[in-house]
């Protein structure tokens, strides 16, 4: 958790932190100290303050201009009074441009554009304060206001030391470091506070500023007199007649004040040939066009033939030799003017040349003018040996150590190398951290399948199941044990089936449904062929077959076929295979309705079915059925057709529960149900039957079934009470 | 859906005579219902061969696409081809036919139905051990007592008072009131069911 | 070769590769049932077709009176309507062959529900408290009295469990009324003592086909 917010950015930063590790500002925010934010508008400063940090040929510079200022002021006025110049208006379109230059450029005009226009108006002196500040009231490290002007920037307190994070530059300041503490929020950091760098002694270019700093300042040209003296404007001050000085002659002038690098004097002559070797290409290419000179104006004869309006005029346009000196019919500043391409043998010495290496820029003198103060200050304390980093030797930073992280050399194409740095994270923090990583890998992470391990166990019950089983009733089989006795009583509602069998008149008709399905065939073949052999053996009836199921047919067949032996029923004789009998209950009602019509067939013309034309000729109804379903298909709709006759159901095991409350109702007449009846009908038949073979082998699985579900199912009824009374109380725990 | 209203005629026309065949004895009702029922029966066999000409349609579907486990789709394609042959060539009561049925389809369903046996046994001996309420239980315990009643022992037979007395009761009383409560729902949903299909409010041959 | 050692090899093979499935799911077992599905469909498309297309088309409509071949264009036609339903495209066409079928079905269902089983079962459920005809049966009427009042609390529970209607309460929960809550309660013993005979039926049935499979693969090598 953050202990303190920082007041600039808002970010988080520890209790004990002093700067901010993300904006660098200072922790501690004074009630007496003004700092900007972001989205303030800075506040202005008095450039005047700041003079004694400038350097000192910008103090002599800006002080030159205010002499000269004066002296030109005193000298207009003087020219004014002799030669009062009229008065014109100038152009509407200007004079919004003229009152806004008024209020605004006036005061910002910087020191070599101020020397070099005209000002025909004196500085305003209420705006001083908000002027520009002059490079030469700049004080760079001393203890100053927050009134900057416009050269304010967000005071910077120097960074904690915090590793990496910090730049050279910073961490060389240590004790400007602990030191911060007690300095004021507002004081802007400069790595020259304390002379941590020393000022860069690279080239002609410091060669020509500690010049400058040792000459006083020359003094601004003096500037054509101004035909207007109503507007402030600057580019209204600007003469029209002012005599721009040949580009020949401007570094004349230019030099006597500064040694100016020689690219940026005006070389007409072949002597800067040697110098054009170090130029860059850019500006051998410049040099090669068309030189740029300064258009030559010649002065107007009177004050009356001076146009009030700018050169870019039309109707103002004085007379001029080429369209080029009316761009030029101001006067241009000297470091604009100075720049004049010479007519050299820049190519020639450019190829010759071209292993060399690229001469650094020569910069402008107002870009030197923003440079650091210590790098030029020619007492800067040396402290190189406390800085680390590579110094910088050529552009703005030039005489600068460790400014930019990167270590010199050439530079490799590629990925930049990632900085590492720390944050500043407490304790509670890392943890919550720490704790939200292992959430998230979690989540990733893939969970081991519970079920592989039960899984395995539940494939090694059921084969040891299988194997039980499958082993006990084989060994019963192949044993041929005889030691279960068949059940010695019918059950009660097999039982009522007897009556029915002793009711039954000789050789009578009766139906024989075979619906169940080849997957249950053991079990009703079983169950039935004791029954219905009892049936056959007793009153020899002719039985009609019939199903509605497709297999049905061939099961009939399949059992007559097993019977045969036993009673030897002959096919169309005895017995009479009408087939399938499609529709489900539409079907029985379509052959409860009309059998004849329901099942067109030839059979219909064996002896078999002789005299059968309705259903209720049928003397009883036998259906052999595997489903609860089927039998209660046949119950409902046969029960009008039957006319009172009975019908007996041979069911599966499965089937016979949902039959009983039929069998209750007395909508079926008897129930035989499953291997167990089929016994005790063979039991009580005396001939023999199929039963037998399988009813040792079934009732040993049978136990060892039954035995199986009680212990096994009390042991897991235990085994999953606890597992989930363990898994409440790990749950109440958590 | 677009209404059909050619089917809704004919599945109402038709449902109304035939119902009023069990109430009404009308005369004149009797041959039109007989031949209503006639014409469901034959109907009622060309959509075993829809069903069939279905499968068929699937597992070819299947072995064209190249899906996975095609050649299984191929298996039954062939299987279903030869028996269709065979029994076209031949007819249903060959010997052929008979044997298809003796060698091929009692053997596979019946040892459908016997992995069943297996199959449930593991299932209950499991079941408490996921569910343990009332119902689990009483469910359980019949079925135990159920199965334990028809167990005939060695030398003994069945065993006492199991198979005499609980065995019989619990058919004969509480397990026939719950099988009639069932039957009886049964019956009155295929009562509302029919009813709705009769009115028209369900049309499961398609339409609104 | 004996053609019933033929169809005993045959099924003694498929048994094994179909009771293969008690190892685990394996390309035998699959192989097997896709058989056996194949085979059955086959073997039902020859029934439909010559034990009712046949005799029930086909041939009357070559040898029938003339009006009887003329009613049995109606089935013909939505005969073939109904074969539509093969083809995704042109199962519309089947809906009135289909329609005629659910027509006919629901009418039947309905007539066997109302007059197979809701009458009679209503009636069973009844007479165990008609003293009079017991005691004229001999049979003892105490004992039909409890065992009827069982069966009819059992049958009345059942039907309660099933039912899910109810009254919205004051506080927005949905609650049946005590008596039916107590009927419903009542009725779960019942329906789940009902479905544990169910099962042990079923149990009894797999058992048996299972013994009978075992005997079957011994019987062909003469046990």
């Amino acid at each position: 958790m953050a202990d303190q917010f920082c007041p600039n950015c808002g970010m988080p930063n520890a209790e004990e932190q002093e700067v901010c590790s993300f904006c660098q500002q200072s922790l501690r925010v004074d009630a007496g100290a003004a700092s900007i934010r972001p989205g303030e508008t800075p506040t202005r400063k008095t450039t005047a303050e700041l003079e004694p940090i400038l350097p000192a040929w910008l103090r002599d510079a800006r002080e030159t201009a205010r002499r000269a200022d004066a002296e030109t002021a005193a000298e207009e006025a003087r020219a004014a009074a002799e030669n009062p110049a009229p008065k014109e208006e100038v152009p509407d379109f200007l004079a919004g441009l003229a009152s806004a230059a008024r209020d605004d450029q006036d005061d910002e005009l910087p020191e070599w554009m101020r020397g070099a226009a005209p000002s025909s108006a004196p500085a305003k002196p209420d705006k001083e304060e908000q002027a520009f500040p002059r490079r030469s009231e700049i004080r760079w490290g001393d203890d100053q206001s927050d009134e900057l002007g416009g050269m304010a920037t967000t005071p910077v307190t120097p960074a904690p030391e915090s590793g990496d994070a910090l730049l050279p530059w910073m961490q060389a300041r240590d004790g400007a470091a602990s030191d911060s503490a007690g300095r004021e929020p507002s004081q802007p950091v400069t790595p020259f506070l304390n002379g941590a760098v020393e000022p860069p002694h690279t080239g002609e270019l410091t060669d020509w500023l500690e010049q400058a700093a040792a000459q006083p300042a020359a003094p601004a040209e003096p500037s054509a007199p101004a035909s207007e003296e109503s507007l402030d404007d600057w580019l209204s001050k600007l003469p029209r007649d002012v005599e721009i000085p040949a580009a020949s002659e401007s570094p004349a002038s230019f030099d006597e004040t500064i040694d100016l690098p020689d690219w940026m004097k005006p070389a007409a002559t072949e002597e800067v040939s040697a110098a054009d070797a170090e130029l860059p290409d850019w500006m051998a290419s410049f040099r090669e066009q068309k030189p740029f000179a300064p258009p030559e104006v010649s002065p107007p004869e009177s004050a009356e033939q001076l146009p009030a309006a700018p050169a870019f005029v039309p109707e103002a346009e004085p007379a001029a030799e080429t369209p080029a000196n009316d761009l030029f019919s101001i006067e241009m500043p000297d470091w604009l003017s100075n720049i004049a391409p010479v007519e050299t043998e820049a190519p020639a010495a450019d190829e010759a040349a071209p292993d060399q290496p690229i001469a650094p820029a020569e910069l402008p003198s107002w870009v030197q003018a923003m440079r650091p103060v210590e790098t030029v200050l020619p007492d800067a304390p040396s402290a190189q040996a406390a800085v680390e980093g590579p110094l910088e030797e050529a552009g703005p930073l030039a005489g600068l150590r460790g400014v930019l992280p990167f270590v010199g050399g050439i530079v490799q194409p590629g990925k930049p190398v990632g900085q590492s740095f720390r944050l500043q994270a407490s304790q509670s923090q890392q943890e919550d951290a720490s704790l939200l990583g292992q959430l998230i890998a979690a989540e990733t992470q893939p969970k081991p399948l519970r079920g592989a391990r039960l899984f395995r166990s539940q494939r090694v019950l059921r084969w040891v199941l299988s194997a039980l089983l499958i082993l006990l009733a084989s060994a019963a089989i192949l044993g041929r044990t005889q030691i279960v006795p068949l059940p010695a009583a019918l059950s009660p509602e097999s039982v009522l089936a007897l009556p029915i069998l002793e009711s039954l008149p000789n050789d009578a008709p009766i139906l024989m449904i075979f619906d169940y399905d080849p997957a249950l065939s053991g079990e009703l073949e079983a169950a039935a062929a004791p029954f219905v052999d009892r049936l056959l053996g007793l009153r020899s009836p002719r039985v009609t077959v019939l199903s509605t199921s497709p297999i049905g047919p061939a099961l009939a067949e399949r059992f007559f076929a097993a019977s045969v032996a036993r009673q030897n029923y002959r096919p169309g004789q005895d017995y009479v295979n009408l087939g399938y009998l499609p529709g489900g209950e539409t079907g029985i009602l379509s052959f409860a309705v009309n059998p004849r019509a329901a099942l067109p067939s030839r059979s219909w013309d064996a002896p078999a079915v002789q005299g059968v034309s309705r259903f209720s000729d049928y003397a009883a109804v036998i259906l052999l059925t595997d489903q609860a379903e089927t039998a209660r298909a046949w119950v409902e709709q046969t029960a009008a057709h039957r006319a009172g006759h009975p019908l007996i159901v041979v069911a599966s095991a499965q089937a016979a529960p949902m039959i009983q409350p039929y069998l209750l109702s007395r909508q079926v007449s008897a129930l035989v149900s499953g291997l167990r009846d089929g016994a005790a009908f063979e039991a009580s038949s005396e001939t023999g039957g199929p039963v037998r073979k399988y009813w040792d082998a079934y009732n040993f699985t049978l136990t060892l079934a039954v035995l199986l579900m009680a212990f096994g199912g009390l042991w897991n009824l235990i085994a999953g009470a606890r597992s989930r009374r363990g898994s409440d109380e790990a749950r109440h725990e958590s | 859906m677009k209404p059909r209203p050619v089917a809704a005629a004919i599945a109402i026309s038709v449902g109304i005579i035939i119902l009023l065949g069990y109430f009404l004895p009308i005369p004149l009702l009797v041959p039109v219902r007989i031949e209503l029922l006639h014409w469901a029966v034959i109907l009622a066999g060309v959509a075993v061969l829809v069903g069939v000409g279905n499968l068929f349609s699937v597992h070819f579907q299947k072995l064209r696409r190249r899906e996975k486990g095609s050649v299984y789709s191929l298996t039954l394609l062939v299987a279903m081809l030869a028996t269709l042959l065979v029994g076209v060539l031949t007819g249903p009561d060959h010997p052929w036919m008979q044997a298809v049925v003796t060698a091929i389809i009692i053997p596979a369903e019946a040892s459908l139905m016997a992995l069943l046996a297996v199959t449930l046994l593991y299932a209950s001996i499991r079941l408490l051990r996921r569910r343990a309420d009332t119902m689990t239980i009483v469910f359980l315990g019949s079925a135990i007592l159920m199965l334990a009643a028809s167990i005939s022992l060695p030398l003994l037979g069945e065993i006492p008072i199991l198979g005499d007395w609980v065995r019989p009761w619990l058919i004969y009383t509480p397990v026939a009131g719950g099988a009639r409560g069932l039957l009886l729902g049964v019956a009155l949903g295929a009562l509302v069911t029919g009813l709705r299909a009769l009115f028209a409010l369900d049309r499961p041959y398609g339409g609104k | 070769m004996n053609p019933e050692l033929i169809s005993g090899i045959v099924g003694f093979i498929l048994t094994l590769m179909i009771l293969s499935y008690l190892i685990g799911d394996n390309a035998l077992f699959r192989f097997a049932v896709h058989v056996f599905v194949g085979v059955s469909a086959g073997y039902v498309a020859v029934i439909a077709l010559y034990q009712v297309i046949l005799p029930y088309l086909v041939v009357p409509l070559m040898s029938a009176p003339m009006l009887e071949r003329g009613l049995l264009l109606i089935p013909l036609i939505l005969g073939v309507l109904m074969l539509m339903n093969i083809s995704p495209r042109l199962s519309r066409l089947g809906g009135p062959a289909v329609g005629y079928l659910v027509g006919a079905g629901a009418a039947v269902a309905v007539g066997g529900a109302v007059l197979g089983t809701i009458l009679p079962q209503v009636g069973a459920a009844a007479e165990p408290f008609n003293i009079a005809a017991l005691i004229q049966r001999g049979v003892n009427p105490i004992e039909s009295l409890l065992n009827g009042a069982v069966m009819l609390v059992g049958a009345v529970a059942t039907l309660a469990y099933f039912h899910f209607g109810a009254r919205r309460a004051e506080d927005g929960s949905v609650k049946r009324g005590f008596l039916f809550e107590a009927f419903a309660w009542l009725g779960k013993l019942f329906v789940a003592l009902t479905l544990g005979a169910l099962f042990a039926g079923v149990y009894s049935a797999a058992l048996s086909a299972l013994v009978e499979r075992v005997h079957s693969l011994f019987s062909i090598f003469g046990f």
